[in-house]
């Protein structure tokens, strides 16, 4: 089953390195702390 | 373990490679955050790490080449290694430790971490960043992701924090994690948390 989804997962893959090359510096190290924060609450909570 | 219906297992394995592909692809992480809660409402637990697991595998190799030799080559040669070497002090610890225990010792050392990059961030305070703070990290990262699927949560604000352009961050994230993630779809695939049919 996953293999036949290869298709949509280049897609997401490339729509995302896309995305990468376009955000800006500081949002993407934001981003990357708020789901570091969001993660580690989880953990803690579980 | 229930096996889930072929309409639903189809459905959830059509989400899960494009989010995982856009989130691996954009910021590196946040798919075990993202992702599996999502999957959760549709398949069994057991069924949804183990569907992660598997288009994660999948996904590494179209992550590496969309990102081919952007890594930071110093910190992919000390966080490589590092991280197996944790993966494997992770997998001895959940046979022998409370598995919640674990969970929130990386929480809190995640959060930390997270809160000091942000403090940083915000602040524009420099500080040097030496060899073995990326080696430890790399160690902690592997636990993390065996015992939690989240070396996500600490590799990206770090690597972030050392000042390498996004596509750095992803290419150097993600080769650092491909051998975690096909150690994790091995034992997976051992204990029967991913099956033929979700291939």
């Amino acid at each position: 089953m996953s293999l036949l989804a290869l298709p949509l997962l280049y897609l997401g893959s490339r729509l995302g390195w896309r995305v990468n090359a376009y955000l800006p510096r500081r949002f993407f190290a934001l981003a990357l702390i708020g789901i570091a924060i969001a993660g580690s609450i989880k953990l803690l909570l579980r | 373990m229930p096996e889930p219906s072929l309409e639903v297992l189809a459905a959830a394995t059509a989400l899960a490679a494009f989010v995982a592909g856009f989130l691996r692809g954009s910021v590196g992480g946040g798919i075990g955050l993202a992702l599996t809660p999502v999957l959760t409402l549709a398949l069994p637990a057991q069924s949804a790490l183990g569907l992660t697991g598997f288009v994660l595998i999948l996904a590494d190799p179209i992550i590496l080449r969309y990102y081919w030799r952007q890594w930071d080559t110093r910190q992919l040669r000390l966080l490589l290694p590092t991280t197996i070497v944790g993966i494997l002090i992770g997998v001895w610890l959940i046979s022998g430790m409370p598995d919640h225990r674990l969970r929130r010792l990386i929480g809190c050392v995640a959060l930390a971490l997270a809160l000091l990059q942000l403090v940083f961030l915000t602040t524009r305070i420099r500080v040097g960043h030496h060899g073995s703070v990326s080696a430890g990290l790399g160690v902690l990262a592997g636990m993390a992701s065996s015992i939690a699927n989240s070396a996500g949560v600490l590799l990206g604000p770090y690597l972030a924090g050392l000042g390498l352009s996004n596509a750095a961050v992803v290419a150097t994230g993600g080769a650092a994690l491909v051998t975690a993630n096909c150690l994790k779809v091995l034992s997976y695939w051992s204990i029967g948390f991913l099956t033929r049919r979700m291939i």
